[in-house]
């Protein structure tokens, strides 16, 4: 109980808490002393905003993340603190603000997969709001809000498990010690916290923009929308900041040896990611900042309400299609930022369930950088029927559609890879096959939205919803767990029980293929994105019931994972140093990994992927000579 | 445990630590820079060839003040990097008050907090309102933590925190500093200059 | 390895016939009933997209299948694949060809897309888009409509705009959308094809009625068009005139007949105390009933929500809302 109370988690909970208060006691007390009214009703909106903010300060100040900058700030000395804590128990330093890449790179995908079970629980609610046509127990506000926050935290727990793996990733497989910057990349993670509880507290006063918060509704909406909004801007800035400390670990501490095109394939996917998250972010933090400034100092950026005086003064209206710009020019290339770690983690897979070098290495890297990139140019496609004039919509076809090039060149890459190896299918190899098909109907679903005409036809409705659940499922979701999987043994040092691994897959992937078929379908037949109620004259039901159960299938055997991987780390048979026979470095050394990775300095000597050939992938230096 | 976490602190020389430090400095800038870009693209879709009347006069000093900071700033580098204590410190002290000076200018004049009659544009005034607060706000808002760093990294030297072989505090100070500044310069003609006055009605 | 290709191939093959007799097949019943000229082209090019889908699935899934099938790893075998690290001249060509692939969509879809969007018309309607209903209004034959009535084969400009938030004007058999944007105007071009009743379904969250923002749509014969619009004209005695607005735009919230909906009955309402959520009472007389029609925010009847919609001189012009005082002004208990 002491050790749990002395937690950065707990200690910072406590300061949210307090901060919270004290932000609302600000606003009620200036409003007081400015003689505005006072009354719960006039003051919330800047008392919520005020509250959202200070919560966040009094989580950072309280959780000791910043502690050692503030004494740096003050010319103190603040060594980094390094390796477990003395005198407390193992589980602690797990809940405490710790530089180690590995202990945060477990903490953000913990929380990634908690936030993927709460946003899958909600799922699972409004679906079965949704099986019958009718309001049965969801009112629409309600309704509106659960799906928002169901895609909100579904995306946040993408961006957490990306983190995750590229915490604990990168400084393994570029042979490095930790990440460049350790307590940024503290920093960066812990900040997330306060700002899932802020979205968490928008449950309860609720919102109903769904999560792109489009104004005009955002502006009106209902008051939970400025914890949201505030939330996904902190969650954004933690991204920016993961995203410069892997580009600065991978770009700079590479091990000797280690050539850009002799790095894991990994390590180039995520630097492409990082390139997205570095820059793009910003974007759809500005945009939702700008919100929270139209609702609460009436600056109408978005709005097209003219004051008398701005009408005197021969101001223009604001317009909504600028928050629609903004909003996607970042979360355009945010899917990307979900899926390149996913086709990541994928070409890294194949080579070793393959016995065989990755196909087309260098095609590989660059096209992670080409979807990137072309990525940047394609946001309107979000914005067909937007109102937006016609040759933009037409130009945004052009460079939606240039995508699918470099993501298929990784597909055939893949079928290459695989092509006369000799392939064995453990878990983590099934969910690398069952995400390369999955990705596959996400992706192909991608060109008819693309081509403006069809979009016309398809956009807003279930088609998209089938569309983007494949490509997040194929593309993170599916990776991601065989990724778990695949460097369990190295994280915990003990193997999962390969049975229920199995049951998983054999559980999941057909519900998931019935699930995004039949949202598919009900697209089609008119279905709508973001209705309580349907008609049932569309003859939708059928539909509707497959994917409700499909959904609720899904989850038991995400239950199923989770039991596995929690069992087995704690009672799973010791498992050896290099299960997979391996040729990346962080199978050479034993498992779990040591606290500080690897002892001696690593050299590049041969390929990473090449299991014919005798000399390995990496040697470990003799002498312990730094640079 | 002790011993293994002084290895690893060693084990990066100062000039390894300095290129990653620069690194991610330089990383951060781009990044808000996209912010920054942001709002100028807001600008210019929101008010497309138009402006609202602004007090040139002012305008134009807020730039000069602001511009002559960042010469200052650049003293203050290179005089530490010289050793030059005194004048370092010395130089610090002026940008800051440059800066301040800036900082007042806009809240005090520009938003017309110092005015009696008030801010000829309020920030619910359509567009104009909301981008012209909208980006001297979020530009006052970084040349106020400017400020903070300043003072800062002027109390870390007084009491002899960099050396001329050691002061990537101050040149990352300084850094940001001129990219405050550089942000002003494109904020500067979006606001004060591009565009007709808007008719007034 | 010839022997493997031959047969994954011929896996490929089968499967790809069989995605694409399924489209060939089941396309009319994938998608709804097509009511628009403009809709066979969208239609067109999403069956296309669909054989596309077909091929490149069957494609690589059939490689993928192929491989997990021929190339398992025998037991006991602890030796590599073979050491190929690429082939240029693959993937040069697996770069082109879906490069080739997409450029031939695009261009197909430009060509369609500026042939949908072409602004020549022979029937303008306005709509707007409200939380959470559609008005219809025809300029040149002078009416404004609730439904939306429009005769067949006619291509028609619809320019949309939005009262509050963005809304989105969708009827799924025409297929084309397009959002009602407060602020801008938006133009959908739609010749419907068939006649028959439809349903406009807003397709854009704009709150807590989205789900039944929709309106009623009849594509007739133009002599049936032209029967409705004189039908439609407004009475020159503006109680008549009145009563047709109420039947349209109030009577979803307030009753003719003296029972409790959303808000208020109409019954009896002219000239009675009623008691505001402020605590004072007012006279309900020509001036407030104005009121509350334009900005009914202003004054909340207590015991109710303010959800009232307020109707400015887009929705009702000053002589509709004097016809609805004089109107309402008749209904006596
Ligand atoms: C991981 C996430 C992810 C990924 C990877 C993608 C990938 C793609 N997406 Fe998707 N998309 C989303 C997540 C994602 N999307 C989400 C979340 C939304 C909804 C947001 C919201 O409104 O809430 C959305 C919405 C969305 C829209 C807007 C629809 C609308 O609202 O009207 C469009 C329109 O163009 C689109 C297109 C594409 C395209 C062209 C790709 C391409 O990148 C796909 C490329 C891949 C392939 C094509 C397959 C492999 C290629 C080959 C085998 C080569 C041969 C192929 C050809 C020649 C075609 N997506
Ligand atoms: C990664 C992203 C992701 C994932 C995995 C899912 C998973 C699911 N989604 Fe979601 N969805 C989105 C992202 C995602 N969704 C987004 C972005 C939107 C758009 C929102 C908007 O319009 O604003 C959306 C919208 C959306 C809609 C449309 C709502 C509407 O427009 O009206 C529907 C409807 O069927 C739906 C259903 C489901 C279902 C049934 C699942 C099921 O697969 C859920 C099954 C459950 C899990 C996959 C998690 C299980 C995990 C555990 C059980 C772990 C337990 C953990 C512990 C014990 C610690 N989703
Ligand atoms: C979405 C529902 C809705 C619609 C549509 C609607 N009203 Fe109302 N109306 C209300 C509600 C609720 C109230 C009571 C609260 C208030 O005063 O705002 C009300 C109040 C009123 C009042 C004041 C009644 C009194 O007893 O003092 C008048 C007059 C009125 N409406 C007229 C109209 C007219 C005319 C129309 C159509 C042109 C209309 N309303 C359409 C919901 C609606
Ligand atoms: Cu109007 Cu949805
Ligand atoms: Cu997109």
């Amino acid at each position: 109980m002491v050790h749990l109370m002395s937690t950065a988690l707990v200690r910072g909970l406590l300061g949210q808490a307090v901060g919270f208060l004290l932000g609302l006691v600000l606003v009620l007390a200036g409003r007081g002393l400015l003689g505005l009214d006072t009354s719960w009703e006039a003051a919330r909106q800047p008392a919520l905003v005020s509250a959202a903010l200070v919560s966040v300060l009094g989580f950072m100040l309280a959780s000791g993340m910043v502690e050692d900058w503030l004494k740096e700030m003050r010319g103190e000395p603040a060594p980094l603190r390094h390796g477990p804590p003395e005198g407390r128990p193992g589980w602690w330093r797990y809940l405490s603000v710790d530089y180690n890449h590995k202990v945060i790179g477990i903490q953000y995908g913990a929380t990634s997969i908690i936030l993927l079970g709460l946003a899958g629980l909600v799922a699972v609610i409004f679906r079965l709001e949704l099986t019958k046509p009718g309001i049965e127990f969801l009112d629409p506000n309600r309704f509106n809000t659960l799906i928002g926050w169901h895609g909100i935290v579904m995306i946040a727990a993408i961006l957490l498990g990306v983190g995750g793996m590229a915490n604990y990733l990168i400084p393994l497989m570029v042979g490095a010690r930790d990440m460049a910057f350790p307590r940024l990349n503290a920093f960066a993670f812990w900040i997330n916290v306060p700002a899932v509880v802020l979205v968490v507290l928008a449950l309860f006063w609720g919102w109903d923009t769904g999560w792109t918060g489009y104004p005009p509704l955002g502006v009106f909406s209902l008051a939970g929308i400025d914890l949201f909004y505030i939330g996904v801007f902190v969650v954004g800035l933690s991204s920016i900041l993961g995203a410069i400390n892997i580009i600065a670990t991978s770009l700079g501490m590479r091990a000797r040896g280690m050539t850009l095109f002799r790095m894991p394939i990994f390590v180039w996917a995520m630097l492409a990611t990082s390139l997205i998250a570095l820059t793009a972010t910003q974007l759809i933090g500005l945009s939702f900042l700008m919100v929270v400034l139209e609702r609460t100092f009436g600056m109408h950026f978005f709005t097209p309400i003219l004051t008398e005086h701005a009408k005197a003064i021969g101001s223009p209206p604001g317009n909504p299609l600028l928050f629609q710009h903004l909003f996607w020019f970042y979360s355009h290339p945010a899917v990307y930022i979900f899926v390149l770690p996913g086709l990541g983690i994928i070409s890294e897979l194949l080579p070793v369930f393959s016995r065989k070098p990755l196909f087309g290495y260098k095609w590989v890297a660059m096209a992670s950088m080409a979807i990137a990139l072309v990525g940047f140019l394609v946001w309107g496609h979000h914005m067909f029927t937007s109102g937006m004039s016609d040759i933009m919509r037409v130009t945004m076809m052009w460079t939606t559609l240039l995508v699918a090039v470099p993501t298929g060149i990784k597909f055939f890459n893949w079928l290459g890879t695989m092509w006369g190896g000799k392939l064995t299918f453990p878990t983590p190899m099934l969910f690398v096959l069952g995400a390369l098909s999955i990705f596959l109907i996400g992706g192909l679903s991608g060109p008819p939205n693309g081509t403006v005409t069809t979009d016309l036809f398809l956009h807003d409705t279930y088609w998209i919803v089938g569309h983007f659940h494949a490509t997040m499922f194929g593309g993170f979701l599916f990776p991601y767990i065989a990724a778990v999987y695949y460097w369990f043994p190295k994280v915990t040092g003990r193997m999962y029980n390969e049975r229920l691994g199995k049951l998983h897959f054999w559980l999941m992937t057909p519900a998931f293929w019935a699930m995004s078929l039949s949202q598919m379908m009900a697209g089609l037949w008119g279905m709508r994105r973001r209705i309580v109620d349907y008609d049932p004259a569309l003859g939708i039901e059928p539909f509707h019931l497959v994917t409700t159960v499909a959904g609720i299938v899904i989850f038991i055997a995400m239950l199923i994972f989770v039991g596995n991987i929690v069992w087995s780390a704690v009672k799973g048979p010791v498992a050896e140093a290099n299960p997979w026979k391996s040729r990346s470095p962080e199978f050479q050394v034993p498992s779990p990994v040591p606290e500080f990775n690897y002892d001696r300095p690593l050299v590049v000597v041969g390929d990473p992927y090449d299991y014919a050939r005798p000399e390995p992938y990496v040697v470990f230096a003799s002498s312990s000579a730094a640079d | 445990m002790s011993q293994l976490a002084h290895v690893h602190q060693e084990e990066m020389s100062y000039a390894r630590r300095l290129r990653l430090n620069r690194w991610g400095l330089w990383m951060f800038l781009v990044s808000e820079s996209f912010m920054f870009a942001g709002l100028f693209a807001a600008r210019f879709y929101l008010w497309g060839n138009t402006r609202p009347e602004l007090d040139q006069t002012l305008g134009l000093v807020l730039t000069s003040i602001l511009l002559v900071s960042s010469f200052f700033m650049n003293r203050a580098e290179v005089a530490i990097s010289q050793g030059h204590r005194k004048e370092f410190l010395r130089s610090l002290l002026v940008t800051f008050f440059l800066g301040a000076a800036f900082l007042v200018g806009v809240v005090g004049f520009e938003w017309g907090l110092f005015l009696p009659e008030g801010p000829h544009i309020r920030p619910s005034d359509g567009a104009f309102g909301a981008v012209l607060y909208g980006m001297t706000g979020m530009h006052a808002f970084h040349v106020l933590t400017g400020l903070i760093f300043i003072l800062v990294v002027w109390n870390l030297g007084r009491k002899g925190g960099f050396s001329p072989e050691r002061y990537w505090g101050v040149e990352a100070c300084a850094v940001y500093w001129h990219f405050v500044d550089l942000v002003w310069v494109f904020f500067y003609p979006a606001l004060y200059l591009i565009g007709e006055v808007a008719k007034l009605h | 390895m010839k022997r493997h290709l031959v047969r994954a191939l011929v896996l490929i093959v089968v499967l790809a016939a069989g995605l694409g007799y399924l489209v060939y097949t089941g396309f009319e019943v994938f998608v709804p009933t097509l009511a628009s000229a403009e809709g066979e082209r969208i239609d067109q090019l999403l069956r296309l997209q669909f054989f596309l889908i077909a091929a490149i699935f069957s494609l690589v899934v059939g490689f993928a299948l192929y491989a997990v099938f021929a190339f398992r790893r025998r037991p006991g075998d602890e030796t590599a694949g073979p050491s190929i690290h690429g082939h240029s001249l693959l993937e040069i060509s697996w770069t082109l060809v879906p490069l080739l692939i997409v450029l031939g969509l695009s261009a197909m879809t430009t060509r369609d897309f500026f042939w949908i969007r072409r602004p020549d018309h022979d029937l303008l309607i306005r709509v707007t888009g409200q939380q959470f209903s559609w008005i219809f209004e025809y300029p040149e034959q002078g009416i404004k409509s609730g439904e939306l009535v429009v005769p067949e084969g006619k291509r028609i400009k619809f320019e949309i705009h939005s009262a509050d938030v963005v809304h989105s004007f969708w009827v799924p058999e025409w297929r084309v959308k397009e959002d009602a944007v407060p602020g801008l105007t938006t133009y959908a071009y739609i010749t419907p094809s068939r006649e028959g009743a439809f349903k406009v379904r807003c397709a854009e969250l704009c709150g807590a009625g989205h789900a039944n923002m929709l309106a009623p749509v009849r594509v007739v014969s133009q002599e049936e068009f032209e029967a409705w619009v004189a039908q439609q004209k407004p009475p020159a005695d503006p109680v008549e005139l009145g009563k047709r607005l109420v039947e349209q735009y109030c009577v979803a919230c307030h009753s003719l007949d003296g029972s409790k909906k959303v808000g208020p009955t109409f019954l009896g309402m002219f000239g009675r105390q009623t008691p505001l959520t402020d605590g004072t009472t007012v006279t309900v007389d020509e001036a407030y009933i104005q009121a509350s029609i334009r900005d009914p925010k202003a004054q909340v009847v207590e015991g109710f929500q303010p959800v009232m919609p307020a109707f400015g001189p887009d929705q009702l012009s000053d002589e509709e809302v004097a016809a609805i005082v004089a109107f309402l002004k008749t209904l006596k208990e």
